[in-house]
């Protein structure tokens, strides 16, 4: 049996094989480990003080031939270890990045922040490189991304900490000389810009090419607005995570220029005003929508998107403490939701405190497939049912921590929702092992079900497995 | 124009001969260029590095995956859940060898004969053998030698232990 199978079978089953059998698989003999890693097109590396020496990375990575994707996390050991060694580390590792992958087209590479020679010599060895994700020191300097002309995404990290950067001195002149570059990036996602940032204009008026942006953390967009408008012409998602100073801007840009935007997502950090003047005054299509704003979202913004939005297919609030069942109700109603094929009410308390919500949002919502009502602890039996029993197309149910449910719920289910395929019922207290078992054997289309593993008898486990079911515990 | 065939025959590398339907045989890329080549006309296909044990195992593979296909067509194109979840039953149950000897054979062979089907559920199967095992288990299905120095079997422990995901 020894060799018998040749290089190209061996890799083929090697292809087949989850990440966590690859040190077994590795330590086989020389050959297996060889071939093993000549076969993977991906590869994720954590690296740990002491890091490993140039050589022996060099000779890791070349290995890996048919690398195409590589993530590389660096972490350091103490907090207090000074930003200056940080960089020189993270410099030497991409420099062997650079020499030792000249095939890769996707690298995410986190760690201190890198220097721009770094950058430069990378982008000389690694032409294919489609995807970056890096991190940056101040100041913000981005003209290295003209030497990545094949770039379709690119992420950007600016950590905290580093001086303050006096804006007076900030490389104005140069910017104007870029004026009328096209890059051809799709995707582009900024993190930790300061308010006093600048130099991203550039970046902004180069974009016009963009499909989709978010901005995490940020307090300002470093640049001048009228730069901005200049990649909002072809955006279609947009993503604004904790980024309170700077979102009415955004969105009152947005409104007025986005013709195409399909998808919004907001968390941690909106403005009642600008939310308002966003929904009020959008021109786009919007079909998808993802909300956790429990301070600033409220009927007022339901009401505006009740009238405005026509074609919505996914609507997810989280913590939407302010939001009433009058709200709600309106929304459910109208024409926008006429369509709606996704609906995750997540930690929202209104679905708890107003009986009967449930039962008018099903009642307009038939054509419902994905139902997410996760961490509504005192959600009851009777007000989920009167949901249940009008959703029959479900085919993805989520009631993650729903402590209050019991199996009445599940029994239910069971008898309208004859096209569930993925369900979450884990950290649900109130349902029992005997209703579990009856649902795994008898719901027809059930594909996953995520559940404790100590709710599933054996007999559960022994349908689960004769029907292909995959249970995540 | 050659008259149209219901049948070919296949031969083993010991000399046994197996007919098989055409719509079995077109599961099989390499015999499908065979048969649609009109310019051939087919008597009997040696297929020198197969065995007779294992002919009859992929020659089975093929009739039921044909079948099923007809089967299907007849139903009007789509699958019903239930009855793609018996072929996968059946599949599990037929790639169920009692040698190890005789997957790797399978696979070879599917590869051969380019057997898509065939060759994914083999390497699958394969893959199966290998998870979750330790790599002294590994060598002993596959009947392999270790021939790290314990030097290098130290260093490359300790590699996959607090770098490799």
């Amino acid at each position: 049996m020894d060799n018998m199978l040749c290089d190209e079978l061996l890799q083929e089953i090697f292809m087949k094989l989850p990440p966590s059998s690859s040190s077994s698989v590795s330590l086989v003999s020389k050959r297996w480990l060889s071939l093993f890693r000549s076969s993977r097109t991906s590869l994720s590396l954590r690296l740990l003080p002491p890091f490993p020496g140039v050589a022996s990375l060099c000779s890791l990575l070349s290995d890996h031939s048919s690398l195409s994707s590589l993530s590389l996390f660096l972490s350091s050991d103490s907090a207090a270890t000074a930003a200056s060694t940080d960089s020189a580390v993270s410099d030497y590792i991409l420099a062997a990045v650079s020499s030792c992958c000249p095939r890769l087209r996707a690298l995410r590479f986190m760690s201190g922040p890198v220097s721009l020679s770094s950058l430069n010599s990378l982008s000389t060895a690694c032409t294919r490189l489609t995807s970056l994700c890096i991190n940056l020191p101040r100041p913000i300097s981005l003209r290295w991304v003209l030497s990545f002309p094949s770039l379709r995404e690119l992420a950007i990290t600016w950590s905290s900490g580093g001086q303050e950067i006096d804006p007076s001195n900030q490389l104005e002149v140069w910017e104007s000389d870029e004026i009328g570059t096209e890059l051809g990036l799709q995707s582009l996602c900024l993190v930790g810009i300061r308010r006093d940032d600048w130099g991203v204009g550039w970046l902004w008026s180069s974009c016009k090419k963009l499909k989709k942006l978010r901005l995490q953390s940020c307090q300002g967009i470093g640049g001048p607005y009228s730069s901005f408008v200049q990649c909002l012409q072809n955006l279609e998602e947009v993503e604004l995570r904790t980024c309170r100073s700077v979102i009415d801007g955004v969105l009152f840009h947005l409104a007025e220029n986005c013709q195409f935007l399909n998808s919004l997502l907001v968390y941690d950090g909106g403005s009642r005003d600008g939310l308002l003047y966003f929904f009020s005054h959008c021109r786009s299509n919007l079909q998808k929508l993802d909300l956790r704003l429990p301070l600033d979202l409220n009927n007022d913004h339901l009401s505006a998107m009740a009238s405005k939005l026509r074609g919505l297919l996914s609507l997810r609030l989280q913590n939407c403490c302010l939001v009433t069942g009058e709200g709600l109700k309106l929304l459910g109603t109208s024409g926008a939701s006429s369509g709606l094929e996704e609906l995750a009410l997540i930690n929202c308390d209104v679905v708890e405190r107003e009986s009967g919500l449930l039962a008018t949002l099903g009642q307009h919502l038939r054509q419902l497939r994905k139902l997410d009502l996760s961490h509504n602890e005192l959600l009851l039996d009777k007000e989920f049912i009167s949901m249940s029993v009008s959703c029959t197309h479900l085919s993805d149910l989520k009631l993650r921590g729903c402590k209050g449910l019991t199996n009445a719920a599940i029994v239910a289910v069971l008898r309208s929702c004859k096209f569930l395929e993925n369900v979450d019922i884990m950290h649900c207290g109130g349902i029992e092992s005997e209703a579990i078992e009856v649902f795994v054997e008898k719901c027809p289309k059930l594909r996953r079900i995520n559940v404790e593993e100590n709710k599933l008898s054996d007999e559960a486990k022994t349908w689960a497995s004769n029907r292909f079911i995959e249970v995540v515990v | 124009m050659s008259s149209p065939v219901e049948q070919i025959t296949v031969v083993s590398s010991d000399g046994d001969e197996f007919k098989m339907t055409v719509a079995a045989a077109m599961q099989s890329e390499q015999l499908k260029q065979m048969l649609t080549d009109d310019s051939i006309s087919i008597v009997k296909v040696p297929v020198e590095n197969i065995s007779t044990e294992i002919l009859v195992k992929v020659i089975e593979y093929c009739q039921k995956h044909a079948d099923h296909e007809a089967a299907t067509k007849a139903n009007g194109g789509g699958a019903s859940d239930s009855e793609a979840e018996e072929l996968n039953k059946w599949d599990a149950e037929f790639m169920k060898v009692d040698v190890e000897d005789k997957l790797f054979h399978i696979l070879m062979a599917a590869n051969y004969l380019e057997i898509k089907g065939l060759f994914d559920l083999a390497c699958q199967t394969v893959a199966d053998l290998i998870k979750g095992k330790t790599p002294k288990q590994i060598r002993k299905i596959f009947n392999l030698k270790n021939d790290f120095t314990p030097e290098e079997q130290e260093r490359l422990s300790r590699q996959h232990n607090c770098s490799f995901d």
